[in-house]
């Protein structure tokens, strides 16, 4: 898990970087969600997955 | 209620024959939410004009000898993220109280009027779809008609209060990531979420547009065939939705069918279940004679990509209200709204590619097979208000966790029909996964269950 400190820190210059309203008393709670979705992406990482795979924004099937 | 008819199918037939009225119909599931939406909080908009002219008007057609459609006189509600013509389309939340009114329903609220079902209300959600509990800060949670004091599920959590406590045959909801199954499961009704890009959205409020889907709960798996066989077909409103006819199911439930050929999603869907989810599970494999057992590697990588495409779809669409009127949001939906809005685009793209992958991988998994059964949630309800799971002996967040076995099935666009075991106390949903376009085989596989008495609600008391 990352740093709390270190992603309370990111997300306080995010929120000001990118004009989001993140009051003081949220930004623990913001800070902890960005650590889980990013933990979570780290998961993608371990996946190979060819450079020639198309994304699929409009997915179909 | 004794004696009336209370299937879709059973009442469009009395209506049909003439032997109740449409109006009559109206009359008693008005009455019906009248006496229990105080104790389920299904509702947030109770049509009571619209419900009588429309049963009225159905009434008058069949007098003049006019032909009624397959579902004439069925009441019907829909998850408060469709558009009726008339209200602000709320989608469980109150900032969006302060849009207009709908100037027109949404498509397949269109699609089964036309067919003769008459609208009564729209549905308690969670907010801007964003839950699998039922609950909503707003307008109270939704509550379990198997028990109040236990949540419904979510973010359909009205749709399916509304149906399993019988106040009407037929719902509408949306499944982004387990919307409708989660709370099939835990109010023990049948729930259908269709291929992705079958059921067009146009009219309805979005959450994930490439993981959006739309779709009908049921108390039979006729009445849930009935309802999706009207839903379906093409619309220019939706530009992920097929160009596909409608491919109508009813008619094969009355085909003889042989042996099916299934198989039990055991590892990532079964870690965590209670014992008697699994004794579920088991007993609904052996009635499928369900011998094969399979692993779907890297479930745990699409349940993580379906959570970063939903964090960060979703932030995008509510930028503008996260920067206006952030305070209006429910704490827990603004704070993963606005992390979301801060997730690197690599992320994203990333995700969206493992997308393809893992979708080769579901498609080579159902070569061969008809069907894959899977539990649908590891545990029946919880307590209203229970924030923590025990997953396998391990506590974690329930808001987060309880819909970890859908997540990876509509990552991929999978239709599934969600068909309920009736344990006892509380009920538990199982998922019957097929390959694209084939909802038919889903349906079917339930309606062999059904007829076994191993699924279907329990029986209201």
């Amino acid at each position: 898990m990352r740093n709390p400190e270190a992603m309370e820190a990111l997300t306080r210059a995010l929120a000001d970087v990118l004009r989001l309203p993140v009051k003081p008393e949220w930004l623990p709670s913001v800070a902890q969600q960005l650590a889980i979705t990013l933990a979570l992406a780290d998961s993608l990482e371990a996946v190979e997955v060819g450079d020639e795979t198309s994304a699929a924004p409009v997915y179909r099937l | 209620m004794s004696g009336e008819p209370t299937s879709a199918v059973a009442i469009a037939t009395a209506v049909q024959s003439g032997s109740t009225t449409a109006l009559a119909v109206a009359e008693g599931a008005l009455a019906r939410i009248e006496a229990e939406n105080p104790r389920l909080n299904a509702f947030t908009d109770v049509l009571v004009e619209r419900a009588l002219r429309t049963a009225r008007a159905l009434d008058a057609a069949r007098a003049t000898g006019e032909p009624l459609g397959p579902l004439a006189g069925v009441p019907f509600a829909v998850k408060n993220l469709y558009d009726v013509a008339g209200l602000p389309t709320l989608a469980g939340s109150i900032i969006n109280r302060a849009r207009p009114p709908a100037s027109h329903d949404a498509v397949l609220i269109r699609r089964l009027e036309a067919a003769g079902a008459v609208l009564v209300g729209a549905l308690n959600m969670g907010e801007y779809a964003y839950d699998f509990t039922g609950e909503n800060l707003h307008y109270g949670p939704s509550r379990n008609p198997l028990d109040t004091t236990r949540m419904t599920g979510g973010s359909s959590g009205g749709s399916a209060a509304a149906v399993g406590g019988g106040l009407v045959p037929l719902a509408l909801g949306s499944d982004t990531n387990g919307s409708i199954r989660v709370p099939a499961s835990l109010c023990g009704i049948f729930g259908l979420k269709p291929t992705y890009g079958r059921l067009p959205r146009t009219g309805t409020f979005p959450f994930v547009d490439s993981l959006d889907h739309l779709g009908p709960f049921a108390r039979t798996v006729e009445d849930l065939a009935l309802a999706f066989d009207v839903l379906q077909g093409p619309d220019g409103g939706d530009a992920a939705c097929s160009a596909r006819p409608p491919e109508p199911v009813l008619p094969a439930l009355e085909r003889p069918r042989g042996k099916w050929n299934v198989a039990v999603a055991e590892g990532y869907f079964t870690a965590g279940a209670t014992p008697a989810a699994l004794e579920a599970l088991e007993c609904v494999a052996g009635a499928l004679g369900a011998v094969r057992r399979i692993e779907i590697a890297d479930a745990h990588v699409a349940r993580a990509a379906a959570y970063l495409l939903t964090t960060t779809e979703g932030a995008a669409l509510h930028l503008s209200r996260l920067r206006d009127r952030a305070d209006d949001f429910e704490p827990i939906v603004r704070d993963r709204l606005l992390s979301g809005a801060m997730v690197p685009a690599q992320v994203v793209t990333r995700a969206q590619k493992f997308r393809a992958h893992f979708r080769d991988h579901m498609l080579s998994l159902l070569d061969g097979l008809d069907a894959i059964i899977a539990l649908s949630t590891p545990c029946t309800a919880p307590l209203i208000g229970q924030q923590l799971l025990d997953l396998g002996g391990q506590s974690v967040p329930l808001r987060a966790n309880i819909g970890l076995y859908a997540q990876p099935i509509s990552f991929v666009g999978l239709p599934v029909v969600a068909v309920p075991v009736p344990l006892s106390p509380l009920p538990i949903g199982l998922q019957i996964i097929t390959a694209p376009w084939r909802e038919d085989i889903g349906l079917m596989i339930a309606d062999t269950l059904e007829r076994l008495g191993l699924v279907g609600p329990k029986p209201m008391t």
